[in-house]
């Protein structure tokens, strides 16, 4: 089959790789259709990780069932799913509480396992023709009939759309609150999408890119332009002078400053100022215990120098991780279904397989105007 | 309850060790990062090196063989017990040297960089299939942790009887 491969830093190309098989009776292995690149594939793309070449990139994948194994009662080849980019075992401590993220089966030792991740397991990526999908019944999400027609709307189920409302579900937002989400990339803008589902009386979405800050304003949020790095002071303004109720960070280590260097401690000491006294943050843009290839000390060791001290005295709250898509697939799919959200907004190109190594690069330089890559591997380039 | 019941089983177990190696090597790069003196940064490689060494004995004592009784996957096996024959050889570099040489740090670092690549390997593969096969890994936890506390006092006793032989 044709996969996407990491070769070493900044550097995938397409090729011919055994196909994935069942190796397991509870497996089900799946066609994919579409598969995103998601933000997070960049940090392995840029060498950042343990990932080691020759493994397939891709956690973001709908799919078509073409074989299920004996062990599994629920899905039917044919069936049209969703995977969630976590892979669940459904029997684990964690699994059970629906904190499928932090399965404890699916990556002995760590908490969590995800397809094509570095320190995720083993588990191959979806950027490919073929996926094998462990415990099938449960991780796949059967779609509806119609998801064919809105299968781009559909593949944000896998990753960016449950981890932007895990985001807003951190924070805790509740009706007629205000919200401020740091990053504009697809996943802040999912959380945005999430905030104003919610019935937030207020988004107001932080970047520096203007095509993000475009479509943010789309789903009814408030741009703010930190170009100037004068975000702080707008936001404030905006509620105040006392910050809003919620906050998310939808951004990670690798966030940037004025001129676009990397400085780690930025969205979360922001979020710190912007969030008003007893308000609450969420963090999902991704933090790593360890950064070995960083310029600074603190970011070596996977530390920030963290405003912990003005966090205190506001009387704050802060939760953090990767989201449990399988909590909130299933209802944010309906919201689909029924029309009444359309997460593929944000998609801006959409790609056969064979153009990827273009779209990793076009998407790790934040080319203006790629927001969103879906790769069709049924697509002919 | 017995202290080795708090173990889910030998996997949980094992994994602990290469958490709490994973946290002295990332405490050793920050001395390095912070121009720490040798003499604070050898107790922090000591550490490692005895937590290697007993590690890599209760796993291939009892571990490994247990594993590869039940999943017959000899090769997956003998590829782990030459990466910890390189661990080990490492380990006795950095112990005949002094933290004051050239080479110190970067040996410890070098080490740190199999370990990674170590506990990678076993996390993807031998937990995993260790997991899926019919070996006792409840049980296993027990003989791990009676034989683990058994090594780690025989070895903190071992230092001091080192040196007044030298």
């Amino acid at each position: 089959m044709r996969a996407v491969v990491y070769n070493g830093p900044k550097d995938v190309s397409v090729r011919n790789v055994p196909d994935a098989r069942i190796e397991r009776p509870t497996d089900v292995l799946v066609r994919i259709t579409s598969t995103n690149i998601c933000g997070s594939d960049l940090h392995m793309y840029e060498g950042r990780t343990s990932m080691k070449p020759g493994r397939i990139f891709g956690h973001e994948n709908p799919l078509l069932a073409v074989r299920a194994e004996p062990a599994v009662d629920r899905i039917k080849v044919g069936d049209r799913v969703c995977l969630p980019f976590n892979i669940g075992c459904g029997f684990c401590a964690n699994c059970e509480k629906g904190l499928s993220g932090f399965c404890l089966t699916t990556n002995p030792g760590l908490a969590g396992a995800a397809y094509g991740f570095a320190e995720m397991g083993p588990y191959a990526g979806g950027q490919a023709e073929l996926l094998r999908v462990p415990y099938g019944d449960f991780n796949c999400l059967v779609l509806p009939r119609d998801s064919e027609e809105k299968e781009n709307d559909y593949v944000m189920l896998a990753d960016i759309f449950p981890t932007g409302y895990h985001a807003t579900e951190l924070a805790g937002v509740m009706p007629g609150e205000s919200v401020v989400i740091y990053g504009g990339g697809p996943v802040g803008l999912m959380a945005a999408c999430a905030s104003m589902i919610k019935g937030a009386s207020q988004v107001m979405v932080v970047d520096t890119h203007k095509d993000r800050l475009k479509l943010a304003e789309k789903v009814g949020a408030i741009p703010i332009d930190d170009t100037e790095g004068n975000g702080v002071e707008r936001i404030m303004e905006l509620t105040g002078g006392k910050g809003a109720d919620r906050g998310c960070e939808c951004v990670g280590y690798q966030c940037c400053g004025l001129h676009q260097h990397e400085v780690p401690n930025l969205t979360m000491n922001n979020l710190v100022a912007t969030v008003k006294a007893t308000g609450s943050i969420g963090v999902v843009g991704v933090f790593l215990p360890e950064d070995p290839g960083a310029q600074e000390k603190l970011a070596r060791r996977g530390q920030i120098a963290f405003d912990f001290g003005q966090f205190w005295f506001k009387g704050q709250r802060m939760a953090t991780g990767q989201a449990n898509v399988k909590a909130y697939n299933r209802q944010l799919s309906r919201l689909i279904e029924h029309d009444r959200v359309k997460p593929s907004w944000i998609v801006s190109h959409q790609l056969p397989l064979e153009q990827a190594p273009e779209a990793y690069d076009n998407f790790d330089k934040r080319t203006a105007g790629w927001t969103k890559v879906i790769l069709k591997p049924g697509l002919k380039g | 309850m017995k202290p080795a019941d708090a173990y889910e089983d030998a996997v949980d177990l094992l994994d602990a060790d290469h958490k709490a190696v994973k946290k002295l090597f990332i405490d050793f790069n920050a001395m390095c990062d912070d121009g720490a003196s040798p003499q604070d940064k050898q107790p922090v490689v000591d550490k490692i090196c005895q937590a290697l060494l007993v590690h890599a004995r209760i796993e291939e004592e009892i571990f490994y063989p247990a594993v590869r009784a039940a999943t017959g996957d000899d090769a997956l096996l003998e590829e782990a017990e030459e990466e910890h024959a390189q661990v080990k050889e490492t380990v006795a570099q950095l112990q005949a040297m002094d933290a004051s040489d050239a080479q110190y740090d970067d040996t410890v670092k070098r080490l740190g960089e199999l370990v990674d690549a170590h506990v990678l390997e076993e996390r993807e593969r031998i937990f995993l299939e260790a997991r899926q096969s019919p070996a006792d890994l409840r049980g296993l936890a027990d003989r791990l942790f009676d034989r683990r506390k058994a090594l780690m006092s025989a070895s903190r006793k071992k230092p001091a009887k080192a040196k007044e032989a030298a």
